[in-house]
């Protein structure tokens, strides 16, 4: 009988310990509150201003409403001195906890950037609770504004809006995958820099307020901008959906230091070696104001070697791309076997006159690696130290470089050749 | 007016309750008095005692009288019944003359063991053992035989209802009765020897000298015939009961595959796996387990390739067994198995002749129980009881395509509710953004911690469950599937339970009905519950504790010697070939090694001879 | 009487998973931060030093088949070589026990289990370790078995599912912190081989007892393998010097897998696989405690033990004033002289036994003549 009683007792302990509701780690999935988005400002009462993108799960999974979106989110601010000082400051107004395992995307305005925003990535990687492939984006304008902005309008849930519009690295070259990590990782290593996704609000409310005077067009000496020559916020645009996602900040260790815009973007991913795929827009050879567009793809990785000459670095890169032709609107017949070596050899100066612009400014205006040259050149040395001495990221101003590029067109699309329209005589 | 005084007074002034005599079972001290009576208890004493039954018989036989006497009174009730009871009313009448006579009488039936050369005392006995007059279906025939002019007087005792009446007419009575005076060219002398030899036409005769055993044979449907002056007694098995036909096996379908399934009588199950194996090595070794019931019990093994250890073993095991009656293979399963706390089964039960055919070749040691249709075949291993019957019959893709969804339902039916309690209350990040929202937004209605909501709807579930196997009729099945889905339903609609729950209910319900051995099955639904609250506890953390700790409890048992977990367990050298996944037939060459088999090798390495022939072409 | 014995696979693979349990520790931080980007060679040349003093241990053993650690000390020095061989062992692994068990819990503590008291996490592993005692070494050592491969395959998993974060230019530079502290300074790295006592103690339990000398290489062999492959994995992900902050390196390489929208933060799955290989580790190394003690002191059940036992080592993992303090006692103490017991110690009283043993058949012989 004793033996029943001991284990009715013990049975009894564990089941209180579980019809209870707070048996330690316990909680429900309904007593927490998941942000989807944190945006870090420059606080005026205070250093930091956190604001939170909440979302309300019974609005975006009941459809009963219609869907509402400005419904599905809540947006809060606060100021604060840390982020987690915030949290706990959110926590007295918000019902339920914060539980932050959600976050897809981490966004500092540029002020607070320029800054400096390593100690709070410090922070957030030591918490479990952060999703190491949240994505770091640096906002032109207030990271309120941006948060608050943010209305999607083709889907109803939020997180699935924003990892969409930041996986278009994949098929647009404006952008690149800035995860959490390899941001944090880039800033503390000594061959290569971070670099950021550049998002803004677009400025625009009419069709009537369109003006170029943020492109960078002009410094290029076009006639006309062509697609890349923006940076997110100056494009052309209107419309329900605001957020605009193109260029990149780039930083110094954790301080941001200079801006890039589209088509550099572009220029850099394909040196880095993490370009995908783009439509890339050019003026025909032979007749200048027409354009052919071309959808260009990485064919194999960039090459990239550094010789030491005199003591200054000398950079080697190969550029390796395969394309389609999408469109040629002059109607030449670049298809054919004679002409397609024009075509090829004019993509290609194209692109390395693009790629040597931009490593002009990558040494001048920001003076860092953020391509990731210092990789290759750390084979050269046999121990830690002589590496950390050799301090490659000061030694980057005095390099200069040599860039080759080798564009294949594959395919034609659907048609190989184009036949020009007949119009009738007036006369 | 005095009634309504004498109903107050009844409600308003305390009365003695009044004495109800119920029926109280009396304790035995002297020993039960009806045994005294038909030596039931002497019969099953050892020798020891004897002396003390003796004395005990001295002051009985004064019971024994007013029994006969109350049995006399309840003759007329009987006699629509008992129509053979004539001998035995006859002995009675004569009760005031023969008083003397009796005593002497009951005095030596007691104390006989051997069949005497008296029919009298032969019939007397047999009268006192089976409580002749009470019991209503036991038939004492008596006739004579008439056997070169001679003429014999002879019984026959039989229960009816358990012999076929036909056969016993005509290969038994018949020819005692009628054809005995017919010439016979045989010299023989010795009247028994006689009626044995020429006598009774039948094919099955047995000669016996002891009573004991005389009657159980009759109790389990022969009938015995004394003849009078022939000191042994001659039993024909004419047993010709009411049983079930051979027809499908209830727990065990398959599409491709034999449809037969054992029925109750033992006999037509030997015979089922004896039409299989056609072997002359296959032993079937009689048994009785039960003193009272002497359940007939059938001990199967092929002799060149069983281990003869286990097979002693298990001989070792079913003598030891003490009990009074066996009713089902059920119940020998928990006196035979090595744990009876362990939550799986160490013995496999099965109704289909040609699974324990397919385990004997393997050398597993099968037991076959009259009046159960499950057969018990030992020893096993965990891996065995995931095997399907139907696994050796179809094509080796799809055997191994049914194998893995089986192992998945398997495991989803252990573990998926602990798992989903242990994501949604501590896991929080593992789930994706879209599946998290739309989880909340279904739970924030519903007022119980998650938890106590997946109790709910697995206890409703179990309930189900167990009612609809006793609905009757074709109803049965259809009434659990609605009514399930009908409670979910309505569950959900009325904010008792979120969605998903009722698709991880059904997903787990359905799982386990994909357990192909039916304890297993029961086992695995004892465990999830503890799975649930372990994972309730601790989460994934507590889920792998529950696993380890389980994991160690099926390590350390064994099922007749053979380690439960072999051969993965124990790492063993035979072949793995049918064990999670198949090879095809022509490939699995070697028996389980675990089972230390006499004779390895099931066929040689090419089985297949036409096609080595093609080659050599 | 049926002994119990296990055969030449089981007794490797349960060695190699006592070696390779702090793979999912912290011993990828410790090798990136001893040797820099040359850290993972540290496993490989302990373990040639290792396999050479293996050598010279089971060519000793050969006279004393059959015969654990604590009957050889018997031979060696009587009954006080043998209770002192006993007492060294019996500490240290108390020791190390205590410390494991502390930083395992405190590990599931951060990811996990956060807000928890540490005797709740605790109290899982002391009720899985009295439970397998309980039942003896041969369901732990037959679960084990069943074991290896789903924590093979989780790690498999963690290491390909990281493809596309490897940059092989973070081994760069080749030798790290410099040759000379790589090879020379961290030679008391042997350390990791720590767990290799196991087969001192398991030596009666092998069925055949030729098998010592192949079960002794082939699981250095195995282990030396999956700790350098595993740290090589590591490497590539996180460049150093970022390498030396991470706590629990495969955590964080369990967080990075990241397949779409629906593939991503499985590292609560992992900590299922790691956590079933860690019940093994504790749960024989307390069994093995079991029967050291009771050889040690020749007593006749080691059942009684096992609750005190199991009390014993509860109390002494609360020890530790944080979890800081327990990783530096485990990466400063254990780490720097557990080698001394585990190679050491076996040396010198196997060298003692021979000698003795020599001597005695001297005088016997002398006797003879």
């Amino acid at each position: 009988m004793k033996k029943y009683k001991f284990f009715a007792v013990i049975l009894i302990v564990c089941l209180q310990c579980n019809m209870l509701t707070g048996c330690f780690d316990r909680k429900e999935l309904d007593d927490m509150a998941y942000p989807i988005a944190l945006g870090f400002d420059k606080g005026q009462t205070n250093e930091l201003r956190m604001t939170l993108q909440l979302a309300v799960p019974v609005n975006i999974a009941g459809g009963e409403s219609g869907g509402d979106v400005d419904k599905s989110v809540i947006v809060v601010t606060v100021d604060t001195p840390t982020i987690y000082s915030g949290l706990n400051m959110l926590n007295s107004f918000v019902s339920k906890q914060i539980h932050l395992a959600h976050i897809k995307a981490i966004i500092f305005s540029e002020e607070l950037a320029k800054e400096g925003i390593s100690k709070y990535l410090h922070a957030m990687i030591r918490n479990k609770g952060f999703r190491p492939n949240a994505h770091v984006i640096v906002s032109r304008g207030s990271a309120e504004e941006f948060i608050g902005a943010v209305k999607p309008k083709l889907e109803t849930n939020p997180a699935k809006y924003y990892e969409q519009l930041l996986s278009g690295y994949k098929y647009t070259g404006f952008t690149t995958d800035s995860q959490l990590i390899s941001f944090y990782h880039e800033s503390e290593s000594a061959a290569i820099q971070p670099v950021a996704v550049l998002a803004d609000v677009s400025r625009y409310k009419s069709t009537e307020e369109f003006d170029l005077k943020q492109s960078t067009y002009m410094e290029k000496g076009r006639k006309q901008p062509l697609e890349g020559d923006f940076k997110a916020g100056d494009l052309p645009k209107t419309g329900e959906l605001k957020i605009e996602v193109m260029g990149l900040a780039i930083f110094n260790g954790g301080q941001m230091i200079g801006e890039l815009d589209g088509q550099e973007t572009t220029y850099h991913l394909m040196v880095e070696g993490k370009f995908n795929s783009t439509f890339l827009t050019m003026p025909d050879p032979i007749k200048s104001d027409e354009f052919i567009i071309l959808d260009v793809r990485r064919s194999r990785m960039t090459k990239k070697k550094v010789e030491m000459v005199n003591g200054k670095p000398k950079l080697h890169a190969k550029v390796s791309l395969e394309s389609d032709i999408l469109s040629i609107q002059s109607g030449i017949n670049y298809e054919s076997m004679d002409n397609i070596g024009k075509l090829e050899s004019a993509v290609e100066q194209f692109i390395k006159k693009g790629i040597n612009r931009y490593l002009n400014k990558s040494i001048n205006e920001c003076g860092t690696d953020t391509i990731g040259f210092g990789k290759a050149l750390k084979g050269k040395f046999l121990t830690w130290k002589e590496w950390e001495e050799f301090d490659w990221l000061s030694k980057y101003k005095e390099s200069t470089f040599d860039v080759e590029v080798d564009v294949k067109i594959r395919r034609p699309g659907l048609i190989t050749k184009t036949v020009p329209e007949v119009k009738c005589n007036k006369k | 007016m005095a009634d309504f005084k004498k109903i107050l007074k009844d409600l308003f002034v305390f009365k003695e309750p009044e004495k109800i005599e119920k029926f109280i079972l009396k304790e035995n001290k002297n020993g039960c008095d009806r045994c005294q009576k038909s030596g039931n208890v002497e019969g099953k004493k050892t020798e020891s005692t004897e002396k003390e039954t003796e004395k005990k018989e001295d002051r009985t036989d004064e019971n024994n009288q007013k029994k006969e006497d109350s049995g006399s009174r309840k003759k007329g009730v009987k006699t629509t019944f008992a129509p053979i009871i004539q001998a035995g009313d006859n002995s009675k009448k004569k009760e005031d003359n023969s008083k003397v006579k009796q005593d002497k009488i009951t005095k030596d039936v007691n104390k006989m063991s051997k069949v005497s050369n008296k029919l009298a005392d032969n019939v007397a006995y047999l009268k006192n053992k089976y409580t002749l007059p009470d019991n209503g279906d036991v038939a004492i025939r008596e006739f004579s035989i008439t056997a070169r002019d001679k003429t014999i007087s002879a019984c026959v005792i039989f229960i009816d209802g358990m012999v076929d009446r036909t056969v016993m007419d005509l290969a038994v009575l018949q020819p005692l009765m009628l054809l005995s005076n017919i010439e016979i060219k045989d010299n023989e002398q010795d009247i028994g020897l006689f009626v044995k030899n020429s006598l009774i036409p039948h094919n099955q005769i047995k000669i016996l000298h002891e009573l004991g055993k005389v009657v159980d044979e009759v109790n389990f449907g022969s009938c015995a015939v004394f003849v009078d002056g022939v000191d042994t007694a001659f039993t024909a098995d004419v047993k010709g009961w009411q049983n079930r036909g051979v027809t499908n096996p209830n727990s065990e379908m398959v599409i491709r595959g034999p449809q037969e399934g054992f029925n109750e009588i033992l006999r037509t199950n030997t015979a089922l796996i004896r039409k299989i194996l056609l072997d002359e090595d296959l032993i079937a070794e009689n048994l009785s387990v039960g003193r009272r019931s002497k359940t007939p019990c059938a001990l199967l093994y092929i002799k060149d390739i069983a281990n003869d250890s286990l097979v002693d073993e298990v001989k070792r095991r079913l003598n030891g067994i003490n009990i009074d009656y066996l009713f089902d293979s059920g119940e020998l399963e928990q006196l035979l198995e090595d744990n009876s706390y362990q939550a799986v089964p160490q013995i496999i039960a099965t109704e289909r002749p040609d699974r324990v055919a397919s385990m004997l070749t393997e050398g597993k040691v099968a037991v076959i129980v009259q009046g159960s249709p499950f057969v018990l075949v030992m020893p096993t291993t965990h891996i065995d009881l995931f095997h399907s019957p139907e696994d050796s019959y179809v094509r080796f893709p799809y055997a191994n395509l049914l194998r893995i969804i089986r192992i998945t339902a398997i495991v989803m039916a252990l573990l998926l509710p602990g798992l989903y309690v242990a994501i949604t209350n501590f896991h929080h990040e593992m789930i994706p953004t879209d599946l998290l929202f739309a989880i909340e937004a279904s739970r924030e209605k519903v007022p119980f911690p998650s938890l106590v909501e997946i109790l709910i709807m697995e206890l409703a579930f179990e309930f189900i469950r167990e009612a609809g196997i006793r609905i009757p009729g074709p109803l049965g099945p259809t009434l659990g599937i609605i009514g399930g889905l009908i409670l979910g339903q309505a569950a959900v609609a009325a904010n008792i339970v979120s969605p998903i729950l009722i698709i991880i209910v059904a997903v787990t319900g359905i799982g386990s009905f994909a357990i192909p051995n039916f304890s297993l099955g029961y086992a695995y639904r004892i465990l999830r519950f503890v799975y649930i609250f372990l994972g309730a506890t601790a989460g994934f953390f507590g889920i792998t504790c529950g696993l380890f700790l389980q994991g160690i409890w099926l390590t350390s048992t064994k099922s007749f010697g053979v380690p439960f977990m072999a051969p993965m367990g124990p790492v063993t050298n035979g072949e793995l070939a049918d064990q999670i996944f198949r090879a095809p037939i022509w490939k699995q060459d070697k028996r389980p090694d675990f089972l230390n088999v006499k004779n390895n090798e099931k066929q040689p390495k090419i089985s297949r001879q036409w096609q080595e022939d093609e080659k050599k072409k | 009487m049926d002994k119990v014995c296990f055969g030449k696979v089981e007794a490797i693979f349960i060695i190699m998973n006592a070696m390779s349990i702090q793979l999912f520790l912290g011993f990828t931080r410790r090798m990136a931060g001893s040797g820099g980007t040359a850290g993972w060679m540290i496993p490989i040349y302990t373990s040639i030093i290792a396999l050479i003093l293996f050598f010279f241990i089971s060519k000793l053993y050969k006279s004393f088949e059959g015969k654990d650690i604590i009957d050889v000390a018997e031979i060696a020095g009587g009954s006080f070589g043998r209770i002192l061989v006993g007492l060294i062992f019996i500490v240290d692994y108390i020791f190390i026990l205590s410390i494991m068990l502390r930083i395992f819990g405190e590990d599931i503590k951060i990811f996990a289990l956060s807000q928890s008291p540490l005797s709740f996490v605790i109290i899982f592993f002391i009720i899985v370790m009295v439970v397998a005692s309980y039942t003896g070494v041969e369901s732990i050592v037959r679960l084990n078995t069943l074991i290896m491969p789903v924590v093979i395959i989780g790690f498999l998993i963690v290491v390909i599912g990281n493809i596309k974060f490897y940059d092989a230019t973070n081994l760069l530079p080749i030798f790290g912190d410099g040759a000379y502290k790589v090879f020379i300074k961290e030679i008391p790295r042997i350390s990791i081989y720590s767990a290799f006592s196991f087969i001192f103690f398991l030596v009666p339990f092998i069925g055949k007892y030729k098998d010592f000398k192949s079960i002794g290489y082939w699981s250095l062999i195995f282990s030396s393998i999956v700790l350098t492959f595993g740290t090589i994995a590591y490497f590539l992900v996180v460049p150093y010097p970022t390498s030396t902050e991470n706590f629990i390196p495969y955590l964080h390489m369990a967080r990075y897998v990241n397949y779409g929208r629906f593939f991503q933060r499985i590292e609560s799955i992992f900590v299922l696989m790691w956590t079933m290989s860690a019940f093994v580790y504790l749960s024989a190394g307390k069994f093995f405690l079991l029967y050291m003690i009771k050889k040690t002191f020749k007593l006749k059940y080691y059942r009684p033990l096992i609750l005190p036992i199991a009390i014993i080592i509860f109390t002494l993992c609360f020890m530790p004033q944080s979890l800081m303090a327990a990783v530096t006692l485990e990466g400063e103490v254990v780490r720097r002289f557990a080698w001394i017991v585990t190679f050491i110690v076996p040396l010198v009283v196997l060298i003692v036994a021979k000698l003795v043993n020599r001597k005695r058949e001297g005088e016997k012989s002398n006797e003879k003549v």
